[in-house]
Order: C-alpha cells, then sequence, then structure tokens
C-alpha cells in the first residue's frame, strides 16, 4: 500500500513538474506548480489513509496466506477485547511460538510489482523535467510589456468609442420613427384613432422616412464622392430621390467588389440604414394601401344606400368634389394643406388597387362590374358573396356616426352573422330536446288514447322523420 | 493453561476411542461418526437420511452402547401417538385402596433417543418431540417434566419410501443441528460388511464416556474462542442462502425460496468449535466453518418449485455458498 501511495504520488508530481514546464500553469506570471505540488502530495497522502489496512487486517492476510487457521488473528483479537476463556492463554502462547517461527520474509513476503518498476522511471522523468526547460521565454522587460498593455487598452478604447458612436448612429434616425409608430399602435390599441386620423399620421410618417432616406442618400453620395469613388468606371451614381431595394443592392455589390469585400463601417451603416428606410417605406405604403381601402369599401356601402335613395347620416361636402370623394370612399371634414396630400394619396392608392383588380382596357370608374365591393370587410375577389362567407364576420357593431344631411336620416346598426360551421349546439341535441318537449305536450294535454299516436307522428313527419330513423326503436 | 489443553486434548482423544469402538460393529462412515459425536458436544440432535439397510439404526444404536447414556428406541408408525411418546397419567391403587394418578413415563425420557422412520408417525405425534429437543422437558396434563442431560434425537428417515409418510414440518427440521448423510459403502467396505455379518463375528462394545465427561465436554466447548471475521464469514454464509436482492450466489437465487434460520448461524458456530477442537486446535477458523457447512445448513435451506423439480440437491447450492462467499472483506458485516 505504501509502494501504491508513493506511486501515485509521483505520478501526480511528474505530471504537474510537465505541464508547469510547457507553461501550462502560468498565470499573470506566476506558477501555480508548487500548489499542484502539495495537492498531489495531500491526494496521495489521502489515497494512503482511506486504504491503509488495520493491524487485524495485516493479521488475518498472513493467517490467510500461511495457512495459519486464524490463530495469528484470534489471539490477536483476544488479547485486544480481554476475552476470558481457558483457551486464550494457550491461543495467545500458541500464535507467539508461531510467529516465531515464522520467517520474516515469509510474513511480509518481497514482491516485486509493475508499480516498483515504474517508480524509478517516475523519477528519472522527474529529474529530466526539472532539467529542461519547454516553455516559450517570458518577456523579462517589464517595460515593453507594460507599454503594450496600454496600447492595448488604448486600441479597446477606442474600439468601444467607435461601436458605441455607431450604435448611435445606427439608433437616431430610426427612434423617432419608431416612436411615432409605437404612439400609433397604441391609438389603434385604445381604438382612440380614427382610420382618416390613422391614414394622415401614417403619410407623415412616411415623409418623414422619405425625407430621412433623400438625406441618407446625399450623404452616401457626399461620402463616396469624397473617397473619388465616382471617378471609377463601373461606378454608377445613386437616384437619390427614388432609391429602390435594386439600387441599394447594386451600390452594395459594387462598394464590396471596390473594397474587396471590406467596405467602410461609416458606408456599410448608411446602405443598411437606406435600406431599412426603403424597407420602411414599403411597409408604410402597404399600410396606407390597407386604410385606403377600407375607407373604400366604407363609403361604398353608403353609395349603395344612397342609390337607393337613403339618406344616411353622412356628408359628402355639400355637393363640392363629391367624385372625388366618394372614389376615396369616405366623407372627410374640410382639410388643410396636409389633408389635401393625404386626400391625393388615398386616391392614388385606391387608384392602384382598383387598377390592379380590373382586366386590361377597363375603365376607371367605382361602378365598374368587375370591382365589387361586397358587405363586412373582406377584400372582394370580383363577386359577390354572402355573409358567411366573409371573413371576420362576427364583429363589434358597427354604427355610421357620420353627419346629418337636409333629410330623413336613420341610425342603421348592422351585426354580421356568425360564421359558417361554427354552431355551438348539436343539431341532434335539438331536434331531441324537441322530441323531448313534444313528448311532454301530448302527455299533459287531454288526448284522446287513439289520436295520439296519430298527432305524434304528424309533428314526426314535419320535420322529426330523420330523427325517428335515426334513433331506431327507441320509441 | 496446562489444564485447558489437557481438555481440549480429551475431546480429541475421546472422539478416537468412541470411533474406535463404533469401527468394530460400523464400517466406515467415520465422517456420519464424527458429526454425530459433534452433535453430542453441542447438545443437538441429528437427523440421520439414507436409503434402508446402511445402517442407520445400527450406529446409533452401537453409539448409545459406547457413549454409556439411556437408550430408548421408537419406532415411528401411522398409528403412533403422543402419549406413546411423552408417557401418560395412569390410574394407581395404593397400599389402602386408595386410587391415584401416576405418570407412566414415556420413552422420550432417555438420553439417546432413536426415532427411527420419523417421517412415518403423524405430524401430530411427531410435534410431540418438539418440546423436548428444544427445552429439554416435556409437559403432560400441565405438568413438566425435565429430562435427563446430555439428552440427544437421533431421527432416522428414508427418502425414498415417501408414499405413507408425512415429510417432518419445517419448525421441526431446523430443531435438529445437523442432517447426516448415510452414504452407500464402498466395495473394500461391502467385503469387511460381508465378513463381520456373515461369520461369527460378534465384537463387544466398550462404554467410553459418561455423561459426566459428556457434559463437561459440552462446556468445554462453548469456551473456543472465534475471532470477529471467522463470525461474521459465518454470517455471511447463512445470508447468502437467502435469495434476496443482495444475494450474490445464483443458484441461492434460482433455486432457494427460504434460506436458512439464525439456529443455522448457531450450528455452524458451535459444530466449527468442536471441529476445531477435533483438529488439535483452540480457536475457529474459516476452514473449520466450511467443514460443517453442509450438515448445518442443507435441511435449512428450502427449494423453491423449480428447485424441486430440477431435483436440486442442497448441498450443490452450500457448495456454490462456500465458493462464493469471500473469507474477508473490507469491515465487518455488521458495519455495513
Amino acid at each position: 500500500m505504501l509502494t501504491v501511495t508513493f506511486l501515485l504520488s509521483l505520478i501526480l508530481n511528474t505530471l504537474a513538474l510537465g505541464v508547469q514546464k510547457i507553461g501550462l500553469l502560468q498565470w499573470e506570471g506566476y506558477t501555480v506548480y508548487p500548489l499542484l505540488v502539495l495537492v498531489s502530495f495531500a491526494s496521495s497522502l489521502l489515497f494512503g489513509l482511506r486504504t491503509r489496512k488495520s493491524f487485524m487486517d495485516e493479521l488475518i492476510e498472513i493467517d490467510v496466506r500461511l495457512g495459519l487457521n486464524e490463530r495469528l488473528s484470534t489471539a490477536y483479537e483476544c488479547h485486544q477485547l480481554g476475552r476470558k476463556s481457558v483457551f486464550v492463554d494457550g491461543l495467545i502462547e500458541d500464535a507467539t511460538s508461531l510467529l516465531g517461527s515464522i520467517k520474516a520474509d515469509e510474513i511480509f513476503p518481497r514482491s516485486f510489482s509493475l508499480a516498483h518498476l515504474c517508480i524509478p522511471l517516475l523519477a528519472v522523468a522527474i529529474v529530466i523535467l526539472l532539467s529542461i526547460d519547454l516553455a516559450p521565454t517570458p518577456t523579462k522587460d517589464s517595460a515593453t510589456g507594460e507599454r503594450l498593455r496600454q496600447i492595448g487598452r488604448k486600441m479597446e478604447e477606442y474600439s468601444k468609442r467607435e461601436i458605441q458612436g455607431m450604435k448611435e448612429e445606427a439608433e437616431k434616425p430610426r427612434s423617432d420613427v419608431s416612436r411615432h409608430m409605437e404612439n400609433i399602435a397604441e391609438e389603434l390599441k385604445s381604438q382612440s384613432m380614427t382610420k382618416e386620423r390613422l391614414l394622415k399620421s401614417v403619410t407623415a410618417l412616411k415623409k418623414e422616412v422619405e425625407a430621412e432616406r433623400t438625406q441618407l442618400a446625399h450623404r452616401l453620395e457626399g461620402e463616396l464622392g469624397l473617397k473619388d469613388m465616382l471617378s471609377t468606371p463601373k461606378f454608377t451614381p445613386l437616384q437619390k430621390e427614388n432609391v429602390s431595394p435594386n439600387d441599394v443592392k447594386q451600390l452594395r455589390e459594387q462598394l464590396e467588389e471596390l473594397f474587396e469585400g471590406a467596405v467602410p463601417a461609416s458606408l456599410s451603416q448608411d446602405i443598411s440604414s437606406l435600406d431599412q428606410n426603403r424597407r420602411l417605406e414599403l411597409f408604410l405604403d402597404d399600410i396606407i394601401n390597407e386604410v385606403g381601402f377600407a375607407l373604400e369599401v366604407d363609403d361604398e356601402v353608403s353609395f349603395q344606400e344612397e342609390e337607393k335613395g337613403v339618406s344616411l347620416g353622412r356628408t359628402f361636402g355639400e355637393g363640392k368634389n363629391n367624385d372625388k370623394e366618394i372614389l376615396g370612399g369616405r366623407a372627410l371634414a374640410p382639410l388643410g394643406s396636409d389633408e389635401v396630400n393625404v386626400e391625393r394619396q388615398i386616391t392614388s392608392v385606391l387608384g392602384q388597387t382598383k387598377a390592379a383588380s380590373k382586366g386590361p382596357g377597363e375603365g376607371d370608374s367605382a361602378h365598374d362590374e368587375g370591382f365589387s365591393y361586397a358587405a363586412g370587410r373582406e377584400k372582394s375577389e370580383g363577386r359577390r358573396k354572402p355573409p358567411y362567407e366573409l371573413r371576420s364576420s362576427k364583429g363589434p357593431i358597427l354604427e355610421d356616426r357620420g353627419n346629418s344631411g337636409q333629410g330623413d336620416w336613420y341610425n342603421i346598426h348592422v351585426r354580421s352573422l356568425p360564421a359558417k360551421g361554427k354552431a355551438e349546439l348539436i343539431e341532434e341535441e335539438v331536434v331531441r330536446t324537441y322530441r323531448r318537449e313534444l313528448e311532454g305536450a301530448l302527455r299533459k294535454e287531454d288526448i284522446p288514447l287513439n289520436y295520439r299516436e296519430y298527432i305524434k307522428n304528424y309533428f314526426l313527419s314535419i320535420g322529426l322523420g330523420q330523427e325517428e330513423d335515426g334513433d331506431g326503436e327507441s320509441n | 493453561m496446562a489444564r485447558a489443553t489437557e481438555k481440549a486434548d480429551s475431546v480429541k482423544q475421546y472422539f478416537s476411542m468412541i470411533n474406535d469402538e463404533l469401527s468394530k460393529v460400523v464400517v466406515g462412515q467415520t465422517s456420519l461418526i464424527k458429526n454425530l459425536y459433534i452433535c453430542l458436544l453441542c447438545g443437538g440432535h441429528a437427523l440421520i437420511e439414507g436409503v434402508p439397510g446402511l445402517g442407520k439404526t445400527l450406529i446409533v444404536k452401537t453409539l448409545s452402547q459406547v457413549l454409556s447414556l439411556r437408550y430408548s428406541r421408537i419406532q415411528f408408525t401411522p398409528d403412533l401417538m403422543p402419549a406413546d411418546i411423552l408417557g401418560t397419567n395412569i390410574v394407581n391403587e395404593d397400599e389402602r385402596g386408595n386410587r391415584y394418578f401416576e405418570f407412566y413415563k414415556g420413552p422420550i425420557f432417555g438420553q439417546i433417543i432413536l426415532a427411527d422412520e420419523i417421517n412415518r408417525a403423524t405430524p401430530k405425534t411427531q410435534s410431540a418431540l418438539l418440546e423436548a429437543m428444544q427445552e429439554e422437558r416435556v409437559t403432560v396434563f400441565g405438568t413438566e417434566y425435565p429430562l435427563t442431560p446430555p439428552f440427544i434425537v437421533l431421527a432416522t428417515q428414508n427418502p425414498l419410501e415417501m408414499e405413507g409418510t408425512y415429510p417432518l414440518p419445517e419448525a421441526q427440521v431446523d430443531r435438529f443441528f445437523f442432517k447426516l448423510k448415510v452414504t452407500y459403502p464402498s466395495p473394500d467396505q461391502l467385503v469387511e460388511i460381508i465378513d463381520k455379518t456373515t461369520e461369527d463375528y460378534q465384537p463387544k462394545v466398550r462404554k467410553i464416556v459418561d455423561s459426566g465427561s459428556i457434559l463437561r465436554m459440552k462446556k468445554l466447548v462453548t469456551q473456543v474462542p472465534i475471532a470477529s471475521h471467522v463470525k461474521d464469514y459465518a454470517i455471511r454464509l447463512v445470508l447468502a442462502s437467502h435469495p434476496d436482492e443482495n444475494c450474490l450466489i445464483e443458484k441461492t437465487k434460482k433455486f432457494v425460496r427460504y434460506g436458512s434460520s439464525p439456529r443455522g448461524v448457531q450450528s455452524l458456530v458451535r459444530a466449527g468449535k468442536v471441529w476445531a477442537l477435533l483438529q488439535g486446535r483452540y480457536n475457529v477458523s474459516f476452514e473449520d466453518i466450511r467443514e460443517v457447512a453442509k450438515p448445518a445448513l442443507r435441511h435449512r435451506i428450502i427449494l423453491n418449485l423449480m428447485g424441486e423439480a430440477e431435483g436440486i440437491d442442497p448441498d450443490d447450492i452450500i457448495g456454490d455458498i462456500v465458493k462464493g462467499v469471500p473469507e474477508k472483506v473490507h469491515g465487518l458485516v455488521r458495519d455495513r
């Protein structure tokens, strides 16, 4: 056991020394080798103590090995525990004489094992490791090291500053737009924003984005001009007023080719911002389209009602610009210059939408057959739909709050039908209930016995025949 | 010290003398005689099993002659009643003509009892022996009658003729210290048997040991020291006969229903002590425990259905246990 413990200690020490020699145990210029040596000795000691044999165990082992029939161990135990027996003295005497007759070599025989071979080998390995140095020469000049550390710190500070600047630059243009969009979203959630206001806000937002995009395009071109990029034959000038995603993509490809993939961060950031702005613009366009279309559908309903001579509580500006407003699908309050722009925007949007839904060569009239406006909220697919086919037909009660005109006015409340296939009661259950009620009624009524069957059959024949068949002979 | 060793040696010498005397009548069966001697010194009873004609009854009868003990033979038959064994109250009349009950002692009131073909009696009669075997006394009509020590029951049974027999209840089997098997004699021994039984050979058997000497030797045997690790080994042997989760012996797991009772450990240790004295030692060794393992445990291991069906011999299981249980493990079994 001593051999094993010693061997374990040597193995751990050799490992620690080897690792230290190849420089893996350097930490802040200090070596942890002494600590590791301490740990290896401690663990070896712990192992030795944990697995050590007691004297009794040794005696048992000797008894078994030499075939002494447990005479030594029994005698030792009797002696240790002070057992009283007529045989104890004879047993101890016998054990003493036995030990005297056995040679020391037999009690602790010499044996050669792999452990014995490993010990000198490991000792030699330790000596070799102590004499050589495998680690790279550490920096002796502390001044040089300090200077290098200072340079490193400067580089780190510079890169942090740059990254922070880039982040601020990148977040700044988006923050205003994002804030506006968040405000709009909040108002939409609380339903405190009308569609007209929504359209105005989105249009204003779009303008902001367009302005930003133009500014970015200018700046980008300025930057490119400073770097004499325009003089390169492959470079195409940027269309500042109407930058398309293709333009941005093309510009990026050209720059990457020019810089061999290493486009400067500022240029790359501007291009990304430009791209983002463009995508935002497209998104806002979609929103405007959707809002405009919703307004258009609302106005179609009122337009049809107007055709029937029903005067709805909605004013179309005393007959002025009626066509345009009807086209816009919504009666608008008097607008300022901004509102006029918004109105124009709506008109153009609607015009695009209709043109898309019409076939080639068809006119641009709201009353064309190919452009139908169905009730409900879903976009038309060119045909009229029954109410249950409309998506989201189960909606809130819609109330037209338009200004009343000269004639009679009505408040019309429209509630859409529930969607098809969403019934909450099972049809058979309803029929069964009816039948139970019918039978109950028959029982309660004073009907002659002979007529009961006729009456029952009559009721069954008018609507419960199939149910009756399905139930079989339940009656 | 010298006196103790003399006493220890006397155990060995007595056995040698008894063996010599028995050898005049019985051919071979040395192991059986040795185990019967161990039973005698341990105060235990023996169940002797063997096919007819192997000399079971002869050995017991001759032993009783050698030991100078009061001998009783009970031939167990299906119509034997407990009163036939224990004794009963009979009406007696004194000189003045007054009648009174007097207890008439049965054959159980001997010292060495031969219960021949014990499995032929009904369980009711078999169980009449229970109290006598365990407590060395009998109770008849509420009165306790102590038996005279040394008291030893040597029962025989035939393993072949099972028809019309009543297998001994487990509780009674467990009360037997040893279960001994009478082996078939070798050809040489058969020749000797023929010579002794077919010629005019009438040996005279001497009485070797009296009751007092046996009781003194019984007391001496209890004094033999046994080390903790040897006790631990005996315990592990007995535990290994139990088919529980910790059992490492494959045969035990597969064929054993119930393992040995604590009486098995007692038998192992007590028999080991006598065995050690017979070997001329004053302590019990692992080897002593191993030597007595089979007679001490074979009747205490109850086979399961598979074991019975496959005709497994409990001796094979004990052999595996002895091989499989290490002599020394780290720490004692009670510390684990």
